[in-house]
């Protein structure tokens, strides 16, 4: 089976993009793009949420290139790039199917909202965060609220010189939150 | 000049509670460098309901408490103080401070004067206030590998940008990641 990354860079206080969706506080470098390659030579496949295709558009992005790409919206009916398939059905079930074919790894991109989905039907296997040394204040969430507690095994945690943290987990199991009231 | 520190254990999806309040997920087999942190503190600031769970958890006897203090060099002794405009002081607890004027004059003001550092123990509200107000040095968390999905926010939204320089990370055994960083603003 395939394996599901949820791999993003985030603030401390788990912001990935300013309410206006601008990530000018990102810090990219030799260090950053060198893990970035590591990990994009594990995939070959990337799904991504209809909002975050957009900012992508917007700042010139049509696709990620050297990989699949698959865009979940229900709203845009025509791909701008060749390469890019849309996708209207439901993206739990279209990932799953997709986590039951031959291939690489499958990179989620971006959207708190897409990530959240696919969580709830336990369809990511592993979390990767570049945590970037800054507090946003506010912004897109990482993580939206879940029913479910998720427990995670840590992989790999890396400090990284431009003041960032590299952390891994695997998915390890999902429970009903326990001493909580109703 | 004295430190604030906010010293404090989170989920990964940064929740330092349950909704109901509740720490059960914590780890409590690692050695976070708790002893020697606790070493570097002489005054504890805490929010209102963050007090009322911490007195929930450790009950005492008033006769205990007092019996207890009698023997502590009252020089050395730690400082609480919990922001609140509606709890009244407890006259047996002269260990703990109520103080219901603006949080973040205060803390300026304690941070002139004389002593050690100072733990900001949450939570969440009276944090984003702190940071707020720019009178917290650094922010050292122990980030636990488990998403709560909901609970009390570790920082609920402060409405600016604070920049950070990371002073350490380091990956404990279980699987708990402990980083430190200082307010740079």
């Amino acid at each position: 089976m395939r394996k599901v990354t949820f791999g993003v860079a985030s603030s401390l206080d788990n912001f990935i993009a300013r309410i206006d969706h601008t990530v000018d506080w990102l810090v990219w470098d030799d260090e950053v793009a060198s893990i970035s390659a590591e990990f994009w030579q594990t995939l070959d496949t990337v799904v991504i949420g209809r909002k975050t295709y957009e900012v992508a558009l917007k700042s010139g992005t049509t696709s990620y290139p050297g990989v699949k790409n698959y865009v979940f919206s229900r709203t845009m009916h025509t791909s701008p790039d060749a390469t890019v398939e849309i996708i209207s059905e439901d993206a739990a079930e279209f990932v799953r199917t997709l986590k039951n074919q031959q291939g690489k790894g499958i990179c989620v991109i971006g959207g708190g909202e897409l990530a959240k989905t696919l969580f709830a039907a336990c369809l990511i296997d592993e979390i990767g965060l570049n945590i970037q040394p800054v507090l946003l204040g506010s912004g897109i969430p990482l993580f939206y609220e879940m029913n479910w507690q998720i427990d995670l095994q840590r992989l790999e945690c890396r400090p990284l010189k431009n003041g960032g943290v590299f952390i891994s987990y695997r998915v390890q199991s999902f429970n009903q939150p326990k001493g909580e009231s109703k | 000049m004295r430190k604030v520190i906010y010293f404090v254990a989170n989920s990964l999806d940064n929740f330092i509670a349950r909704r109901d309040g509740s720490v059960d997920w914590l780890l409590m087999d690692g050695d976070y460098g708790i002893d020697e942190f606790f070493a570097s503190i002489d005054a504890m600031l805490f929010g209102r309901k963050t007090y009322e769970f911490n007195l929930s958890q450790n009950p005492k006897p008033k006769s205990k408490r007092k019996k207890a203090k009698s023997k502590k060099a009252s020089k050395s002794a730690m400082k609480s103080y919990v922001f609140s405009r509606t709890l009244a002081a407890d006259p047996d607890e002269d260990d703990v401070e109520i103080v219901s004027e603006n949080a973040g004059e205060f803390v300026r003001n304690l941070k002139s004067q004389e002593g050690k550092n100072i733990w900001l123990m949450g939570g969440g509200e009276l944090a984003k206030s702190l940071l707020a107000e720019n009178v917290v040095d650094e922010i050292a968390l122990n980030i636990h590998p488990t998403l709560l999905g909901s609970g009390v926010p570790l920082f609920p939204e402060i409405g600016k940008q604070l920049d950070l320089e990371l002073l350490d990370c380091k990956a404990h055994p279980n699987g708990c990641v402990q980083v430190t960083y200082r307010v740079k603003n």
